[in-house]
């Protein structure tokens, strides 16, 4: 509805005294009326405020005591953002790291670090993992292992006794000393049971007629 | 926040903000409360401020937190107490406050020392027009008339730009 200065003057002023009269749109329409009596209204309570005589002092204490400091040396407030953040994020890969090696050790998921299984070497003739070892013309040094793998029987099938020692003599820490080159060319079959001692495992080889092996200390003499 | 930079900033400040407050709430108290809301948070934040630019950042974030209580009041507490419904969180608060001292002088420009008593008695200290009657030792028409009368030359003399 249209009304004149006048009558949204006169209502206006009764809104403020009977604000029940009017409805909500109603008086949606008459605050819109009264906004320079607002903008006034404002400016004077800014200037009143400037004007009091306000205690700072007085006003701190009372907000110190309704927000003390906080007693505990590790409060919120006094831990930077990104240590927390750094927190969090070193907290969620302990509990990754510790969920995965409980699912690996459970067997529900196979670890992509771990060795392949023993039950391997059993069935496939040991060839190619032994040519790395270091090989001189009359002996083998064994290389330096840091760890030793848990035992297993390893098949070597047609495969000569110069491999057959060197991956002995790795695994025992033995040095291999050949006094015929002869000897390491022979081929054998052999079912090396490394739960066995080295004098067990020796004592099979030299069941082979053409084989002869001595151990004297750390070193294994092949005739 | 470190606990001795917001103790100087609320020393510092705190006057300037309670007088923005007021000029939103009208309430000391509840203007109280919303500068200690703002420190409250200041403490337990990491913000830092610089101090080219703490002054503003204080006025805002007290300007913003009492339009937020002005948004939660009904329509008939707007238009008892004249809550300004203008105001919006990303305004410029430098210019409310020029527009605000611009009002202040043209207050006294347009309205005769009788009715800018008369207005701060109504509309500012939210009196009746009986206690405003007996203070004024005026009738209860007399003050109507000159109510209406300030009103029609606020209307006609103050701007108010659409929200």
């Amino acid at each position: 509805m249209n009304y004149s200065d006048e009558e949204k003057i006169k209502r206006l002023l009764d809104a403020q005294e009977h604000p029940e009269h009017y409805t909500d749109e109603e008086l949606c329409e008459i605050i819109r009326d009264a906004r320079p009596l607002a903008q006034l209204k404002r400016a004077l309570a800014k200037e009143r405020a400037e004007d009091e005589d306000i205690d700072v002092e007085k006003a701190w204490k009372a907000f110190s005591q309704s927000h003390p400091e906080s007693s505990h040396p590790l409060s919120r407030h006094r831990i930077p953002r990104w240590l927390r953040v750094a927190a969090v994020f070193l907290g969620c890969v302990l509990l990754a790291g510790v969920t995965f090696a409980a699912m690996t050790r459970l067997g529900w998921i196979q670890s992509p670090f771990a060795a392949e299984k023993p039950e391997v070497a059993q069935h496939a003739p040991v060839t190619a993992a032994l040519r790395d070892t270091t090989a001189t013309a009359d002996s083998i040094t064994p290389k330096q292992e840091t760890k030793k793998p848990a035992p297993v029987v390893k098949v070597f099938d047609n495969t000569t006794l110069s491999d057959i020692l060197s991956a002995m003599g790795q695994y025992y820490g033995l040095k291999v000393v050949y006094s015929t080159a002869t000897a390491k060319a022979i081929r054998l079959h052999f079912e090396w049971d490394q739960a066995k001692s080295v004098d067990a495992n020796i004592a099979i080889l030299n069941g082979f007629q053409q084989i002869s092996i001595t151990r004297n200390g750390d070193t294994l003499n092949v005739e | 926040m470190d606990r001795q930079h917001v103790e100087q900033l609320f020393r510092q400040h705190y006057r300037h903000m309670y007088a923005v407050a007021c000029s939103l709430l009208y309430d000391g108290q509840e203007s109280e409360d919303v500068v200690s809301e703002v420190f409250a948070q200041l403490l337990e934040s990491d913000t830092e401020l610089l101090p080219v630019s703490a002054e503003g950042y204080l006025m805002v974030a007290v300007r913003n937190r009492c339009l937020k209580r002005l948004r939660d009041k009904s329509n008939r507490e707007r238009i008892l107490r004249l809550y300004t419904d203008e105001l919006h969180d990303g305004d410029d608060w430098l210019d409310d406050e020029r527009r605000l001292k611009q009002l202040r002088q043209l207050a006294h420009t347009l309205l005769s020392p009788q009715e800018l008593h008369l207005f701060t008695l109504r509309f500012l200290d939210g009196k009746d027009y009986r206690a405003i009657c007996a203070e004024t030792s005026t009738s209860r028409i007399a003050v109507w008339k000159h109510l209406s009368h300030i009103v029609k030359v606020l209307k006609e003399n103050i701007n108010t730009p659409e929200p």
